[in-house]
């Protein structure tokens, strides 16, 4: 048994591609040695700010030798081609070969043994190719080489059984040695074994286990805490990448004057945490502390400098936030409205300022439906996007809406309002988040962006969401969902494309193109949602309300696991196979004889009445009527036979069952589900 | 102590022992030091390349009125480029650092990755931005394009930003106290009054008109020469309209849409330069 390891030491990688290289890592080298059907016992991926690795123990040092097939030309190919075979396999003639029929074609095989292989050989040819096949989000050249990775290499480490295994990349040769962390030690360290490795890297501080450092940085957090009475803010994504911006972690800690508390919560976080990358506290009192902490790859006994210079940098951010602040209080949120009109939103779908009057009749248009009335808030909501036309949105663009909610505040705008402003961009709430206009402003404004989105771009290729418009739709569908509103987006589609028009704004998509969107993005969140595929698509409806959808998925569900539900669709599945469209025929009452008929019959003018009167979901709430339903339909099957003699009568036969078909599928959909 | 000279000195002096030839700052107004012509025209032929500048630089916008400690509409950058990119570049980076008094073991220097692009001159590299003790001193890029154009072998560009370098080892937490020289002169006894003005100048005096066709007559000049295969000035003329720009952008007049397409035009004609150049060596 031998083992394996590869380390790439470079300049710094960022934190996102660490695990890019990781993961590719484990996957391209599992399916190397599952491809050559070597054996190993384990196989793990390590990453620091400096270098990324695998490590492959318990390796079988040859592959196994086994027995292959190859395929020839078919019997009666020319000469040529079964001459051509020979040659390739050291053949003189066609004794040593069989024949086999495949798909009624008679091959020559020959049946040859594979020779054993060096794992050592396997690894020192496929190495290199594997560095090559990484599939980047972004990678670099560097010098005069093409090769390409996420920043420069220094160092290849390539070992095999404890000995150098000699690869080739980047214009670089692989070494049996590495080096520790460069703040502590620039020397080599010469590899001897993975052990040895591994407690050499320690000793020169380096961590190769991200896990590891996060737990080192939240022991010292958790001690500062206690000792300070503070609670810890945890970003699990800033964690992770801070503990990836090093090779080991040293965690200090810093305060800021009181005086900056008067700059809001929200924008001390956002310069604190997401421009400076430090941690943030709270007090007791839930109010955000003064102090903050940060990690650095050096270890210093006087951290007097370093907490210093941090603070230096935070003084100067608020200072310049304060700046902002000021010259966006002077002008306020209603001077700003103007501005709107100068700012385009999406190319040919006119300025944020017909955002903005779109997004407030919207509002009003969903309100009605609901059955409520936004006017007390109605000469506010025009300034829902101003804070767009501000300085601070402008410096720190993720601010947006919170900017919003805090200049309404500031120019006495109702709280309701405020919050709506401030919250309208959150994905999602919480269940004690409490407030209506909020859902319905996000949901307006969502959409908006959406269709804007359409108008301009028509499509939406690729995988990734530069615009976040996929977000934004499951946003929507999950606050609909959450927070029970019964919104039919086929009728708001038409109000919307209405308002685009009265702008003289030409939104070309048909309502049927966002529904298939809107459906791709419903499905994938259900099935998260741990609903089956078939019960999905059934419950989706072209009106497509997300509220109702979910209530009817879920009901749907229900009926799926009930033994009467399974009956019932045992039932339908009967009903189904002997449909056949009949198009625009009525049943003839007086050529119904026999009592099954009749039952069948009335069967089919109950449900209709009950739809009719909108009670759609009337057969999900009384399972007796289900047994009811199976009971008709089976008794009809069992005792009536359809093919009568009588032309009439059989058609007429045929045409009751479409009808009855036609009203269970058109409303319920259950030929979709996988009975 | 080393004053704002020494710094600019030492640092001359040691990327010239390095091998880099020293040249002058451009006597136009440009954002970042990149838009040198020793840059932008410099770095997409196959030619090595070693050259170091102080290039003074405007972002009209940056302006504070003299009033925030670090943040400036003009200020300097001294640049260093070397190509093919060397393969100690970070060492000799930190070496620099510590002619400069700034040692990696007693401060903490860390390489924040930072994918550094010019939409303007239509540029992309990656690197880091690099921070001392949480503050930004330097962008360390090696460029992967410019106008377009493949950079091949990849150059490696350094800038570092005085002022802050200056404010981080004189250990002073305003720009303005920084000390240029031993007899006490200060940053701010040399530039406080310029910010104000020019802050002025550029938040709220600069003509709109003549902005607007001041960029139209650039926009023009260049293409003029463009089509006289005549790249040089024609690029210069990509740095005024450029600048241009950046004036009505701090007055405010460019809304996001606008701004998009102003930036696609210089691009386009820094594009054609870039070609030219290419094509003539």
């Amino acid at each position: 048994m031998s083992d394996f390891i590869l380390e790439i030491y470079g300049e710094e990688i960022p934190s996102s591609a660490q695990s890019l290289i990781e993961n590719q890592f484990e996957k391209l080298f599992c399916q190397i040695l599952e491809d050559n059907e070597i054996k190993y016992k384990d196989l793990l991926t390590f990453s620091t700010s400096r270098r990324v690795g695998v490590y492959v123990n318990g390796l079988n040092n040859y592959t196994n030798s086994k027995q292959v097939e190859v395929r020839g030309p078919q019997v009666d190919a020319s000469q040529k081609a079964i001459q051509g075979f020979l040659k390739s396999n050291n053949l003189v003639n066609v004794k040593k070969l069989e024949t086999k029929v495949i798909k009624d074609k008679s091959y020559f095989v020959f049946k040859k043994k594979t020779k054993k292989k060096n794992t050592s050989d396997i690894l020192k040819i496929e190495t290199p190719i594997i560095l090559q096949s990484i599939k980047w989000v972004k990678s670099m050249r560097w010098g005069c080489h093409n090769d390409r990775w996420i920043r420069p290499i220094k160092n290849i480490l390539c070992i095999y059984n404890n000995k150098l295994l000699k690869i080739k990349f980047a214009g670089l040769d692989s070494n049996n040695f590495t080096f520790g962390n460069y703040h502590f030690e620039e020397k080599k360290i010469l590899y001897s074994n993975y052990l040895n490795y591994q407690e050499k890297l320690r000793k020169t501080f380096v961590m190769l286990d991200s896990s590891d450092r996060q737990k080192l940085i939240l022991k010292k957090i958790d001690a500062f805490c206690k000792k300070n009475n503070l609670q810890f803010i945890n970003d699990s994504a800033l964690l992770k990448r801070i503990s990836n911006s090093v090779e080991f972690p040293n965690v200090y800690f810093g305060s800021f004057d009181n005086k900056f508390f008067k700059i809001p919560e929200f924008l001390l976080k956002n310069i604190m945490s997401d421009k400076q990358d430090y941690f943030i506290f709270k007090e007791t009192n839930n109010k955000l502390s003064n102090f903050f902490g940060f990690v650095s790859g050096i270890k210093v006994k006087k951290d007097n400098k370093l907490v210093e210079g941090n603070l230096n940098v935070l003084k100067a951010r608020f200072s310049d936030a304060s700046f902002f602040i000021y010259e966006d209080k002077k002008k306020g949120l209603i001077n700003r409205l103007n501005q709107l009109k100068e700012i385009i939103f999406y190319e040919q779908t006119g300025s944020l300022y017909d955002r903005a009057k779109r997004i407030n009749n919207v509002l009003k248009f969903i309100y009605e439906k609901l059955g409520k009335n936004n006017n007390q808030f109605e000469n506010y909501l025009i300034y829902s996007n101003t804070d767009l036309a501000t300085d601070l949105v402008k410096e720190f663009p993720s601010l947006q809406g919170k900017v919003g909610g805090f200049l309404a505040n500031f120019e006495n705008f109702p709280k309701t309002v405020s919050q709506a402003f401030s919250d309208q961009y959150e994905y999602e709430f919480s269940k004690s988040y409490d407030n209506f206009l909020t859902y319905i402003l996000s949901i307006s404004q969502k959409f908006d962006s959406i269709l804007g989105y359409f108008v301009s771009k028509e499509s939406l290729t690729g995988a990734g969401d530069p615009f976040g418009i996929r977000r934004s739709t499951l946003s929507i569908i999950k606050i609909c969902i959450d927070k029970k509103i019964n919104l039919n987006f086929s009728e708001l589609f038409d109000f919307h494309k209405n308002l685009y028009l009265v702008q003289n704004l030409n939104l070309k998509i048909e309502f049927s193109f966002l529904f298939d969107f809107f459906q791709k993005r419903t499905v994938n969140l259900f099935k998260e949602m741990g609903f089956r595929n078939d019960i999905i698509l059934a419950s989706i409806d072209r009106e497509f309300n997300p509220y109702a959808i979910f209530i009817r998925a879920e009901k749907m569900t229900e009926l799926y696991n009930s033994r009467d539900g399974k009956n019932f669709l045992k039932a339908f599945k009967r009903l189904n196979s002997l449909n056949e469209d009949i198009e625009n025929q009525s049943v003839e009452v007086n050529l119904l004889k026999k009592e099954e008929e009749k039952n069948f019959y009335n069967l089919i003018d109950h449900i209709k009445k009950n739809i009719d009167e909108s009670k759609h979901d009337f057969i999900f709430e009384n399972f007796n009527y289900l047994c009811q339903l199976s009971d008709t339909i089976n008794v009809f099957f069992d005792n009536v036979i359809v093919n009568d003699d009588n032309l009439k009568i059989r058609t007429n036969r045929k045409i009751l069952i479409n009808k009855l078909h036609q009203v269970l599928n058109d409303n319920y959909r259950f030929s979709l589900l996988e009975i | 102590m080393l004053t704002f000279q020494e710094i600019i000195d030492n640092l001359n002096s040691f990327w010239k022992k390095k091998g880099c030839i020293q040249i002058q700052s451009y006597d136009m107004e440009m954002g970042a030091a990149t838009f040198h012509p020793a840059t932008v025209l410099k770095v997409i032929d196959k030619e090595p390349w070693s050259a170091i500048f102080l290039q003074p630089c405007r972002r009209p916008s940056d302006g504070r009125y003299g009033e925030n400690p670090n943040r400036l509409q003009h200020y300097y950058q001294l640049q260093i480029l070397i190509k093919p990119s060397p393969s100690d570049s970070q060492e000799m980076y930190l070496e620099s650092l510590r002619s400069i008094n700034i040692d990696k073991n007693l401060n903490d220097i860390k390489f924040v990755e930072d994918d550094w692009e010019s939409p303007t001159l239509g540029a992309t590299g990656l690197g880091w931005e690099v921070q001392c003790n949480g503050m930004e001193i330097s962008q360390f890029t090696y460029f992967q394009q410019i106008g377009g154009i493949d950079v091949n072998p990849v150059c490696l560009e350094i800038t570092y930003g005085l002022e802050r370098i200056a404010t981080f080892v004189q250990n002073v937490d305003s720009v303005y106290k920084i000390k240029v020289n031993d007899s006490g002169m200060t940053y701010g006894d040399l530039y406080l009054e310029n910010e104000k003005q020019m802050s002025f100048f550029n938040f709220k005096l600069a003509s709109k008109n003549h902005l607007y066709n001041s960029f139209k007559y650039h926009e023009e000049s260049a293409k003029t020469l463009i089509e006289n295969k005549l790249p040089i000035p024609a690029y210069e003329q990509c740095i005024k309209a450029s600048h241009s720009f950046n004036l009505l952008d701090s007055r405010g007049l460019v809304s996001v849409s606008e701004r998009q397409a102003y930036i696609l035009r210089i691009r386009s004609l820094v594009q054609s330069c870039c070609k030219l150049v290419k094509k003539n060596v």
